[in-house]
């Protein structure tokens, strides 16, 4: 998942148009979350970041999630599970994100948990 | 970052260590990193990974393959953070995109990562005085292979940069040929090596796989069996292979050698994305290898 996907995912949950979520966030041009949207654009700042979350009314863990596609892609598996599995903690979930792999990598969510579990134990 | 710059930065990572003997202590260069090797149960084809946490960095390895390229994978994952280069992170690549990547055409991130790994694991200072005037046979790579407690692959791919001679090595996997590596020389004459391509017909490694034998014969062929190029009518091919049965895997050592009157060959006349390859180094040692 990359954060171009993310955004226009939760602007539709929310039912907005571009122009419905600039309203929401006033500072916001639309011409740039369009931008955003399209992967023209990446890593907004910190500012531009909060305004999204709060237009979007993302949950704390949505809001994580953001904040991490912001710095990285996650694989598809793995980001059904931040948003689903909200038993375990973010921590875990951002530490799994950012592990490089050689050779082939975790594609479902059952890998991507046994891994979680292996750096849990850490 | 490319390959060049990378294999650089080894030859400094290995001296800033103060590394003297071979084969290379892997362990110890990490542990200087700061980080912790964990041997774990990995699934097949997962090689290891490298996570932080709270501040500590691991190396997980997969304990279930061969501990020559455990060896290669830790030196590989220390390159990412020695050379700054961070792993592409997201979707796994789709089965298409892996069959590329499985080439030359692997991210350049990869690609300078395992350049750091294998000048790490056989440096050229040590490698170049054990191969000068010796011959590119499967008895030589095992030989260095144990010695420098590296894979063959590893080893016959830094003799192949080292070398003066005209070389080639060949990987193939059920016969047909999935990369060619040829030496500078080779490159500077003209032949070269078609992936994709399946091997010459009673090659060693052709003979191999239809036995389903682990090494036997070596083969001497025409060049232009192994290679379509015109300069090729100028050489012999001589070949040694071995077989990696269950999966029908090949190496070919190929040595070329002129026949009659070879063309000159003319020195850097023809480029491509492999021949920046490092200004000649001196060959002497800065360290005696452990015997």
């Amino acid at each position: 998942m990359e954060l171009s996907g993310f955004l226009a995912a939760m602007r539709e949950r929310e039912e907005l148009s571009l122009r419905g979520l600039k309203e929401r966030a006033a500072d916001l041009d639309h011409a740039y979350i369009y931008r955003l949207e399209k992967g023209d654009r990446t890593s907004p700042s910190v500012d531009v970041r909060q305004k999204l979350a709060q237009a979007l009314r993302l949950s704390e863990r949505e809001a994580q999630v953001l904040e991490l596609l912001a710095e990285q892609s996650v694989d598809d598996a793995l980001y059904r599970l931040m948003l689903t599995d909200l038993r375990t903690p973010w921590e875990d979930m951002r530490d799994a994100a950012r592990l490089s792999f050689r050779g082939e990598r975790p594609t479902t969510e059952e890998a991507w948990m046994k891994r979680i579990q292996m750096i849990q134990d850490l | 970052m490319d390959e060049n710059t990378a294999i650089v930065r080894a030859r400094d990572f290995l001296k800033r260590h103060g590394v003297t003997d071979i084969p290379i202590d892997v362990m110890t260069l990490a542990a200087a990193e700061g980080f912790q090797v964990l041997h774990k149960d990995l699934p097949d084809g997962e090689s290891g990974s490298t996570v932080e946490r709270r501040g500590q960095r691991y190396i997980w390895i997969n304990a279930n393959e061969p501990t020559q390229r455990q060896r290669f994978t830790v030196l590989h994952e220390i390159a990412h953070h020695v050379l700054k280069l961070p792993s592409v992170h997201g979707q796994a690549p789709s089965a298409d995109d892996a069959q590329l990547l499985s080439s030359r055409r692997r991210p350049v991130e990869e690609v300078a990562c395992d350049a750091f790994a294998s000048e790490c694991l056989v440096p050229y200072s040590v490698l170049k005085p054990c191969i000068d005037d010796r011959a590119f046979t499967v008895t030589a790579v095992q030989d260095l292979s144990v010695r420098f407690d590296a894979s063959q692959h590893c080893v016959a791919s830094q003799w192949i940069k080292a070398s003066e001679d005209a070389l080639a090595f060949v990987v193939a996997n059920d016969r047909r040929i999935q990369v060619a590596f040829p030496s500078r020389t080779a490159k500077e004459a003209g032949l070269r090596i078609a992936n994709g391509r399946m091997l010459p017909t009673g090659s060693a490694a052709d003979q191999l796989v239809r036995a389903s034998a682990t090494d036997g014969p070596s083969s001497e062929l025409d060049a232009s069996e192994w290679s379509l190029a015109d300069a090729a009518a100028h050489y012999m091919a001589y070949e040694e292979a071995t077989n990696y049965v269950p999966k029908q895997r090949t190496y070919s050592f190929v040595t070329f050698e002129a026949v009659g009157n070879a063309p000159r060959v003319a020195v850097h006349a023809a480029r491509d994305d492999d021949d920046d390859l490092l200004a000649p180094l001196t060959g002497e040692l800065s360290w005696k290898p452990k015997r």
